[in-house]
């Protein structure tokens, strides 16, 4: 019977979408976040790849 | 197999098949997103990403597990996945290295995922039968390339349509022809233009 096998490659599809969406999710750019964002929260959070703290950090340095 | 093969894919899918005014897929970011040719340049590549890769995988994906599991019901949903899986990388890609470009495109990007031209590309390559023509592995090489020609169709008239686009904003027409009725005529035109190159290979 194929349709267990069909079962399992849509969820493995439906796994990789997700993830790919949560990646770019966490790739924040500064315009979807306008005015959301505290700087402080912000450099204080503890995920180490985020466009928004890079703005943030950048902005700091500049 | 000769190189003729893979030039007469190309010119098929880019001229004689155009995706947009032939096949008449894909005419949503065709208008939307053709204001400026700096934007349709842009989308035209982040297009052109999406379906030679969204290609290459489906191709594989069609061929070594849902053929070989007896599964091939379910393709449209696994090509669908794929492309979806693919937009984001594309869109996470353009967000780090061009901000501009990511805020010209808009709205437009998300939505390569459901623009009908990748999905129609992707199930013609499968339709084409290339594997059982040309050998599995040539066929993938024949798929991929009809993609890339289909791609370059998709950009030329892209850039060409967004070059008259901004001429077109220059010219003193009539309240009632200016914008998308002006657009429409334009693209018949072309479209006229294009059919004229059927049966050049």
């Amino acid at each position: 019977m194929p349709i267990p096998y069909a079962i399992l490659v849509v969820f493995l599809l439906v796994i990789l979408y997700v993830g790919s969406f949560a990646l770019n999710r966490r790739y924040m750019h500064e315009g979807d976040v306008e005015g959301q964002y505290d700087m402080k929260k912000c450099l204080a959070c503890p995920i180490s790849v985020c466009g928004v703290k890079d703005r943030f950090k950048e902005g700091e340095e500049a | 197999m000769s190189v003729a093969v893979f030039f007469t894919a190309i010119i098929s899918s880019m001229l004689i098949n155009n995706i947009v005014l032939l096949r008449f897929l894909g005419v949503c970011p065709f208008l939307g997103v053709s204001r400026r040719t700096e934007s349709a340049l842009g989308m035209s590549l982040a297009v052109m990403f999406v379906m030679v890769i969204a290609s290459f995988v489906t191709y594989l994906l069609y061929y070594f597990v849902l053929a070989e599991l007896g599964i091939t019901f379910i393709s449209t949903i696994a090509f669908i996945l794929i492309i979806a899986s693919l937009v984001q990388l594309v869109e996470m890609f353009i967000k780090r290295f061009s901000k501009k470009l990511y805020k010209s495109l808009g709205i437009y990007l998300p939505l390569i995922t459901t623009n009908c031209a990748i999905l129609g590309i992707v199930e013609l390559n499968i339709a084409a039968n290339y594997a059982t023509d040309f050998g599995l592995w040539s066929g993938l090489g024949v798929a991929v390339t009809s993609a890339f020609g289909a791609a370059l169709g998709f950009a030329l008239v892209m850039i060409a349509f967004s070059a008259i686009r901004e001429r077109l904003d220059g010219y003193p027409l009539p309240e009632s022809w200016k914008g998308v009725p002006v657009s429409l005529v334009v693209a018949s035109i072309m479209a006229l233009a294009f059919l004229g190159l059927g049966g050049i290979v």
